[in-house]
């Protein structure tokens, strides 16, 4: 919304145009996807390679790579390769426990995550809609809304994911993440799921996850350089740095994240 | 140090002794009764003269005789007058304004040439009638837009807050009006400027040689002064244009003595917002508006006092979601006392504060958050006018900061938000300075001073204390101390030299060169392509060094055709120490750790600027060219702290060709016509090398800040101005301005981005956004009476 605000003088007259351009290419380097919650079946690493920027193809996967699961610096799990680059784990994380990967590629290079805490997540007390006929700038329709009691003290940061009609909401608009600094341990009440209506029938699904600082920084990043971006008010374009490293200190540029959460979810469907 | 205070001491000993008269007073518009800055009074017997300084005063002491002396102004009539000078004489005098074919003759005269003879160069002084030829965006006429328009002037990109000179960021620019600081002189995020132009009088760029009375910006000094009020009769100039309307009124108050100026200007966007039939359309709010006010008496031939008042707000507002508030305030007031006809003093004592408020109005998220700076400021400045080859400037100032950085309040009970304070900042930066302006034989003029700065950061205030080796991160505080109310924190000194030298080639031509160094102690923090005007200032302290720039310029300067024609060519070298730079993704807004985000970093400009101008004739204008680079390096102790690998890189603003040709010609003397033509290098841009994803958002690979650029910038506006009755001396007087802002209507990139495609996410683009994707025309109405 501020977003929105701060372009209204400019709506006035400017364009936008796609245009055809050149680019350089960089050195391919090795991403990393992964986390562990405190829920069954949410393991993963997905091990990638970074493409040029204008390539049709997704990005190529890393097969083979032996990756180790750590907890509080001792491996507890190898992960397993369920599909080509996805490796998964049956582990669960707990509650303040440090966890990281310890990644091996076939020709033997090895890679870090940093470790991080996985901290505590107050439940989603109530998912709930209304149908709103009186929302300014926004349709007639049903709005869906959650509540939560923030916890004094911790966790800090949080990151919610969304699923429409199980569809997992993920472009760079849909990131939201948050840090408790102006509503530590208050009643968080009509915190909107959508700025667009549900029909009748939808299933509405929220994940709540509490993160560390280095993540809600990591994803404050990866937000304002995919969402916030070319408008006058926008920060300059930046690298995104995570948390992994090569092993041998080499200083070898590697993306991505390794990450810990607790979760809570709640899910509704939307009734006349 | 020992020895500039032996030769001033010998000089002053040394004209005492002669048999001197000083012929001293104010020279001022015949119609309206302002006094004009920078005129000149001439005694071609001797080949010498002097020029009114920024209040219409001048002084010159001469051997005892009688003299034909001439003052002259450009744009008025040459007067021409014999004055016996046997004993001391003052004498105000008044100069009648020329009309356009008039001014063809005058300037066949032979006189003292202001831009040859001046000892300063890397000026630009803006005659406000030309910035209201010349064709403006939706027919404001605009200083700080037309400034653009002048060698080493450049901004970011169009609709960007203020302006960046000769590679200096836009906080390095001291912005006076009527001497009282401006923090942000944008309205409408960065589209006009904060000063209306029908209420300014005059305005000055200093670029290098920035005289040592000025201090605490590293790149520029724009003096910025507001009319003192029509002193002869009362009168009115106004206008209706689609942006805005303005009206300014002014007159005696007694004749002669005292007389008034009131400005306002207020846009209305918003008004023809309220005509729409769509509720939520209705219910949106912005506008600008603004104030000027000033009054000033002469309580005697010595003593004259002014004061005035600058009030500018922005508001927007988006229903009951979101509102957005911003301005400036400044209040001074000045004395002006003549010790003697050879001593002129002004002491000022000025109020300047800058606000900004941010908010939603309504709701569970409702709060206000209001941020402010808050100066209060004292000083004396002494002119000593010696004789005609000596001046003496001295002075001291006294500023005092309190910074407001951020205070959050919940709006309604029923809110999810806490109270919330960033605590304040409080500085005290005294200065004092002496300058002394000679000339050495005929030829050579030279000006040197130095300027002694100070900066005390002062509690009540908790600093934390980081561990030292490591990156400033919270997880790195060992320790947190407490200072009290008026306790100095840090404290810092500086010793500013200033220098400037004018040899003179023969009547048409010099070559001058200068040298400043300049600190600045208040830092505006902001990480946009364009500063936002909620963006914060922070004063040096224990965390953040002030700057120091060391600036070298050198200057050829000839005029043609009798003076017709003025050209410069000027090359300088700036090299600056202790900028302030980001970590990359640094949260800038309400953080309690700030210093955690900032980086430091240098800067280096060099460049070669060639300007030609016409200031009289049919056809006036001019043609300013910039070759230049801006670039910084950062290079701290850890990666984090390190951008580019710690190589030079260019700047936002460093743009290697800047082109400007603007034209203005008098059909006849109801219609004249203007064009402006604008080419620019496209400005620095990070172009990413690389992709990948994380949880399905696709992310650019960015190694090489500044490593690209956007296309050239070109633009071709044009504009005519009609005036129905140009020989109508009295009454109601209106003219008419029609015109076109980017006749071709090129969409100029503002910047190139990269994103998913919305319809085929896994797909990316490059996008070009263009602030004025088409032309823009405009009307304007304007009347005086």
């Amino acid at each position: 919304m501020k977003k929105l605000i701060l372009l209204l003088p400019f709506i006035w007259m400017s364009c936008q145009d796609v245009i055809e351009l050149d680019l350089p290419e960089g050195d391919t380097l090795l991403v990393v996807d992964g986390q562990i919650t405190d829920q069954p079946g949410t393991t993963y690493v997905l091990l990638s390679e970074s493409v040029p920027y204008f390539t049709e193809e997704g990005n190529p996967p890393v097969q083979g790579a032996t990756i180790e699961l750590l907890e509080n610096g001792a491996v507890i799990d190898t992960l397993q390769e369920e599909a080509p680059g996805f490796y998964t784990s049956e582990r669960i994380g707990v509650l303040s426990n440090e966890y990281s990967v310890l990644i091996t590629l076939l020709d033997g290079r090895t890679y870090s995550s940093a470790s991080e805490l996985l901290p505590r997540v107050p439940p989603i007390d109530s998912l709930y809609y209304r149908f709103e006929t009186d929302l300014q700038f926004l349709e007639d329709g049903y709005y869906a809304y959650f509540a939560t009691q923030e916890l004094p003290g911790g966790p800090e940061y949080y990151r919610w994911k969304y699923y429409f009609n199980q569809e997992y909401q993920n472009t760079p608009f849909d990131i939201q993440i948050a840090d408790d600094e102006f509503v530590d341990g208050n009643y968080i009440a009509d915190f909107a799921v959508s700025f667009d209506p549900f029909e009748v029938n939808d299933t509405v699904r929220v994940e709540q996850l509490s993160s560390t600082r280095s993540y809600y920084e990591y994803w404050t990043l990866i937000s304002t350089q995919t969402a916030q971006i070319g408008g006058p008010f926008d920060p300059p374009p930046a690298p995104v740095i995570g948390n992994v490293k090569r092993a041998d200190g080499s200083g070898e540029v590697v993306l991505g994240f390794f990450s810990a959460h607790g979760l809570s979810v709640a899910e509704t469907i939307i009734v006349e | 140090m020992k020895y500039f205070f032996l030769s001033i001491f010998l000089l002053a000993a040394a004209s005492l002794l002669a048999q001197n008269a000083t012929l001293s007073g104010y020279v001022r518009d015949a119609d309206n009764g302002e006094e004009l800055i920078g005129a000149n009074i001439y005694f071609p017997s001797l080949q010498k003269g002097a020029v009114t300084n920024e209040y219409g005063y001048y002084s010159i002491s001469v051997p005892q005789n009688t003299y034909q002396i001439k003052f002259l102004f450009i744009g008025y009539a040459v007067l021409d007058e014999e004055i016996d000078l046997r004993s001391d004489v003052r004498r105000d005098v008044e100069l009648a304004p020329e009309s356009v074919e008039l001014m063809e003759v005058v300037l066949t005269d032979d006189r003292s040439v202001e831009n040859i003879q001046s000892i300063e160069m890397s000026v630009t002084d803006l005659s406000i009638k030309e910035v209201k030829k010349i064709p403006a965006l939706l027919g404001e006429a605009d200083i700080i837009r037309t400034l653009q328009l002048m060698p080493g002037v450049s901004t970011v990109g169009e609709g960007a807050t203020g302006f960046n000179v000769r590679g200096g960021n836009i906080d390095q620019n001291l912005i006076l009006l009527d001497e009282a600081p401006v923090y942000n002189s944008s309205h409408l995020f960065g589209f006009f400027s904060v000063f209306n132009s029908d209420a300014v009088k005059d305005a000055k760029l200093y670029k290098c040689g920035i005289p040592a009375q000025y201090g605490g910006r590293l790149s520029s000094v724009l003096d910025v002064r507001q009319k003192e009020g029509n002193s002869k009769r009362f009168a009115g100039t106004g206008g209706l244009g689609l942006l805005s309307s303005r009206l300014t009124l002014e007159g005696p108050i007694q004749k002669d003595k005292s007389s008034f100026m009131i400005a306002g200007r207020r846009s209305y966007a918003d008004l023809f917002l309220v005509l729409s039939p769509d509720e939520d359309i209705r219910n949106n709010t912005a506008y600008f508006y603004d104030f000027n006010a000033k009054v000033n008496y002469r309580f005697s031939e010595k003593d004259r006092i002014f004061a005035s008042a600058y009030f500018g707000r922005d508001v927007f507002g988006f229903g009951d979601l979101f509102r957005f508030a911003w301005g400036n305030q400044t209040f001074s007031l000045r004395w002006n006392h003549l010790f003697s006809d050879r001593l002129f003093s002004n002491f000022t004592f000025l109020i300047s504060d800058y606000r900004y408020q941010l908010g939603i109005p309504e709701g569970a998220q409702a709060f206000d958050w209001d941020s402010r700076i808050f100066n209060i400021n004292g000083k004396a400045d002494f002119t000593y006018y010696l004789n005609p080859d000596n001046t003496i400037t001295f002075g001291a100032s006294l500023l005092t900061y309190r910074f407001e950085p951020g205070i959050v309040s919940p709006a309604s009970d029923e809110n999810i938000f806490n109270e919330f304070t960033i605590p304040n900042q409080y500085a005290l930066e005294p200065a004092a300075f002496i300058s002394h302006e000679t000339k050495i034989g005929n030829r050579l003029k030279v000006q040197y001073g130095a300027r002694f700065s100070s900066f005390f950061r002062q509690g009540k205030e908790d600093i934390r204390i980081y561990e030292e080796g490591e990156p400033r991160d919270i997880d790195n505080i060992i320790d947190t101390v407490s200072y009290t109310r008026g306790e100095t924190i840090s404290s810092f000194f500086g010793f500013e030299p200033r220098l400037a030298i004018n040899y003179l080639i023969s009547d048409e031509a010099s070559v001058k060169a200068s040298y400043n160094r300049t600190r600045q102690y208040i830092h505006l923090v902001s990480n946009t392509t364009a500063a936002t005007p909620v963006d914060i200032w922070t004063p040096a302290g224990p965390h953040v060094d002030p700057a120091t720039a060391d600036q070298f310029a050198l200057g050829y300067f000839h005029n043609f055709s009798n003076n017709l024609l003025e050209a410069s060519v000027e090359v300088y070298y700036k090299s600056m120490r202790d900028l302030l730079d980001y970590k990359n993704g640094a949260q800038l807004v309400l953080n309690p750790v700030l210093e955690t985000e900032l980086l430091s970093g240098d800067g280096r400009a060099y460049g070669l600027e060639f300007f030609v101008r016409k200031r009289s004739g049919r056809l006036t204008g001019w043609i300013s060219y910039t070759l230049s680079r801006s670039e910084v390096i950062v290079a701290g102790n850890s990666p984090e702290e390190t951008i580019n690998n710690g190589d030079w890189y260019s700047s936002n603003w460093d743009k290697t060709h800047d082109v400007s040709v603007v034209a203005t010609y008098a059909l006849n003397k109801k219609w004249d016509v203007s064009a402006i033509f604008a080419f620019q290098t496209g400005r620095p841009i990070t172009y990413p090398d690389g992709r990948f994803v994380q949880d399905g958002v696709i992310i650019p690979v960015y190694n090489n800040r500044n490593g690209a650029r956007i296309p050239a910038y070109h633009r071709l506006d044009f504009s005519a101005n009609y005036t129905p009755n140009p020989d109508k001396k009295k009454g109601w007087q209106s003219s008419w301005s029609f015109g076109i802002y980017n006749v071709y209507g090129r969409r100029n990139a503002y910047s190139i981005f990269f994103r998913q495609q919305e319809d085929n996410p896994t797909q990316t683009e490059a996008v070009r956004l263009s602030i004025f994707g088409s032309l823009v025309p405009f009307v304007t109405y304007n009347f005086t009476f």
